[in-house]
């Protein structure tokens, strides 16, 4: 099963290889997001505020995993849209992988995608809201443990809205409340590592690692369940 | 070899596929009406009809990708309707539809490779299957974008050729190809029944058609009509009686 | 409920849970509005508290047998356990948003504002948009068995919001009130505890009167989904009949 779980990643890692849709789509869309939301927030950024500074040195780290959400959600939307081209998921019903397989392997596909794009957007961050680094440890976990549940959770729900005729805003909408939690988690644990300041510590972090090893379970259990068409 | 021990099996043979009155629907259309047809192992049928005759969804439902809204549906002695059993009927059947299944940004051979890696078949094969469908070499590295329909269509053809189920179930197999393309789907479907495998195709392609079949069914409304009508029953076939 | 009896949505449980509405209804009012006495801190609007508990309990309850039913049509695969799922998020949705209602207008007067950024209330806002989803889903083109079958695991999954909610106030400190029964600021009990148990009877009984009349409704139109099919197979053969093949 793992094995095919790993085709089935390096078979949509390569298509994204061809294709650059989330590097040169995704990628920019994300920093224009980035650059806008801390325009938004404090328009007078050119002059040399320190309210305004301190103002979006605060929300930063919302700001970045709201975006992260954006990003999320054209993953997934992406992972299905190649499936659905061609009845390609039709073809992967029909060979021998298990179902559970092909969830392994699209969300493997989708954390390495979101975990580059935290990496790329996260400096980005840094340099753009200048901000400081406490704990960079918690800050490499909380990444991981959240791409890896934004993934987990993402390809659940986008087989819930595969082969609908509007696949992509019914998947925001279900994906988005699915994932409060994660983007909530994610930003405690973001700001603990950024700013330093010591209250639970290490609890978010393990709370998005609990987070996504649940997840991963439901939808192991539960693709076959989604994927079948009779 | 088409003919499996099947568990539960009701009829007296085993056929290879087997349908009572089968009612399907699609999106609350009865797409099949109450199919009631019987195909013995290494047969070769042609099932003809006009468009929206149900040909499709006939063949669909037969590889479990639609399901069954009433009436009784086994292939390869598997119950369709059975979604415990799905994963062993899957493994006996493989549909070549109008979809192509191949990943368009994925050259020929990475989406070959990748199907029968899929499907726990040698990869040694799809070099095999290339050659049977007779795309040439240098085709092999291109994305399936670049080709054109028919390289395209024989390509989906080199699938079900690496897999070798035991049912093969084709829709318009000839749809999209030149003289050449259309003698290799001819040979592919002789040698298949050759290895013992059962062959269900459509085409719109009459004289063709019932060239190469045993049996000629025709479907209009969604069901089969009566043999009387038709060409001679099957004699090609193997039924055992026991 | 035997299936062949059911030709309307009425029925002798949804008439007497009905006319028990009616009859509780104004002792409810009378009890709630006039005799409960405002509260020392809180005052007149304690009086919301009399609706707004009640509906988190038809709510909380709606979700959780969405929960169930979602889970039975998964194990049974029989189309009953899918409409009831369907029925009863739909009442579900309809009391949260009176929970959310409610909950807005109290915060004006004892917070000072209709929306607070408060653990529960937002995770509550989340837990409804997340069930208009999963109606959403349920309204998707596809094939009905597909469509029942992925709104049964989504069933399953959006019950991980209501137990968002419910421990929201424990996970994060927050200003909300605590759960009633066990603390808080307003004590239950003397005339409160009766409006306020009138209200729980009254919810209750409304919310299970929409459950029933929703899920027949579904039923006959699941009926008449059928029927249409039977006269719809009964053309398409006749199609077949009148058709001279090529």
């Amino acid at each position: 099963m793992l094995s095919d779980a790993w085709r089935i990643a390096v078979k949509d890692l390569t298509i994204e290889l061809r294709t650059r849709l989330l590097l040169a789509q995704v990628a920019p869309f994300s920093l224009i997001v980035l650059i806008l939301f801390g325009f938004a927030v404090s328009p007078d950024l050119l002059v040399e505020s320190e309210a305004a500074r301190s103002l979006i040195t605060q929300v930063a780290p919302g700001l970045f995993w709201v975006t992260i959400l954006f990003v999320c959600l054209f993953t997934i939307n992406r992972s299905f849209s190649i499936e659905a081209r061609n009845g390609a998921m039709t073809s992967l019903k029909l060979s021998a992988v298990d179902a559970s397989a092909i969830y392994l392997g699209k969300v493997l596909a989708a954390v390495f995608q979101l975990f580059v794009l935290q990496v790329f957007l996260g400096t980005v961050a840094f340099a753009l809201y200048r901000l400081p680094l406490a704990d960079f440890g918690m800050l490499f976990v909380t990444a991981i443990a959240a791409s890896v549940a934004l993934a987990a959770i993402g390809v659940l729900y986008g087989a819930v809205s595969f082969g609908s005729q509007t696949p992509e805003t019914l998947n925001a909408l279900l994906l988005l409340p699915a994932v409060s939690p994660v983007m909530l988690a994610a930003t405690r644990s973001s700001e603990i590592a950024t700013f330093g300041e010591n209250s639970v510590a290490w609890g978010w972090a393990l709370l998005l690692i609990g987070m996504a090893a649940f997840y991963i379970s439901v939808g192991v259990l539960m693709f076959e369940s989604l994927l079948e068409d009779s | 070899m088409a003919r499996k021990v099947s568990k539960g099996s009701e009829g007296l043979f085993d056929a290879a596929v087997c349908f009572s009155s089968v009612v399907a629907t699609l999106n609350g259309f009865p797409a099949l009406s109450g199919v009631s047809l019987e195909v013995a192992p290494k047969e070769i049928v042609f099932l003809r009809g006009g468009n929206g005759a149900g040909k499709s969804t006939m063949l669909r439902l037969c590889a479990g990708l639609i399901p069954v809204h009433s009436g009784s549906a086994r292939v390869a002695g598997v119950d369709v309707s059975d979604r415990s059993n799905r994963r062993l009927l899957r493994s006996k059947v493989e549909l070549l539809g109008h979809e192509l299944g191949l990943y368009e940004d994925l050259s020929v051979i990475e989406n070959l490779e990748f199907w029968a890696d899929i499907n726990r078949v040698e990869r040694s094969s799809v070099r095999l299957a290339l050659e049977k469908v007779a795309l040439p070499e240098r085709t092999y590295g291109l994305a399936v974008s670049e080709l054109s329909a028919g390289q395209k269509r024989r390509c989906s053809l080199a699938k079900i050729i690496i897999k070798r189920p035991q049912i093969w179930l084709l829709d318009e197999p000839y749809a999209g190809l030149d003289t050449g393309g259309v003698a290799i789907v001819d040979s592919l479907i002789t040698d298949a029944r050759h290895a013992g495998a059962t062959c269900i195709f459509t085409s719109h392609d009459q004289k063709r058609g019932q060239s190469i079949a045993d049996r000629t069914v025709e479907l209009s409304g969604g069901e089969i009509v009566p043999t009387s009508t038709l060409p001679a029953p099957p004699q090609k076939g193997v039924i055992n009686a026991e | 409920m035997k299936s062949a009896e059911i030709t309307s949505t009425k029925s002798k449980t949804t008439t007497v849970i009905g006319y028990l509405v009616v009859a509780m209804l104004p002792i409810y009012l009378a009890f709630g509005l006039a005799v409960a006495e405002p509260h020392s801190e809180q005052g007149e609007s304690v009086r919301l508290l009399f609706v707004h508990v009640p509906s988190v309990l038809v709510t909380y309850s709606a979700f959780l047998v969405v929960l169930f039913s979602s889970a039975m049509y998964l194990r049974k695969k029989t189309p009953y356990w899918d409409l009831l799922a369907g029925a009863s998020a739909e009442v579900g949705v309809v009391f949260c948003a009176v929970l959310l209602f409610s909950g807005a207008v109290w915060g004006r007067p004892t917070w000072g504002t209709y929306w607070e950024w408060d653990p529960r209330m937002t995770s509550t806002a989340v837990m409804f948009i997340s069930y208009l989803g999963y109606l959403a889903v349920r309204r998707m083109d596809l094939n009905p068995t597909v469509r029942s079958r992925r709104a049964a695991v989504l069933g399953i999954l959006s019950f991980v919001n209501v137990i968002v909610v419910h421990y929201s106030i424990d996970w994060w400190r927050s200003l909300h009130q605590g759960r009633t029964f066990d603390q808080g600021n307003v004590q239950i009990e003397g005339w409160y505890l009766f409006s306020f148990s009138l209200g729980l009877a009254v919810f209750t009984l409304s919310g299970l009167w929409l459950l029933i009349h929703r899920f027949r409704t579904l039923y006959l139109e699941r009926q008449l989904d059928l029927v249409d099919l039977d006269s719809a197979i009964a053309e398409r053969k006749s199609e077949a009949k009148t058709k001279v093949s090529p």
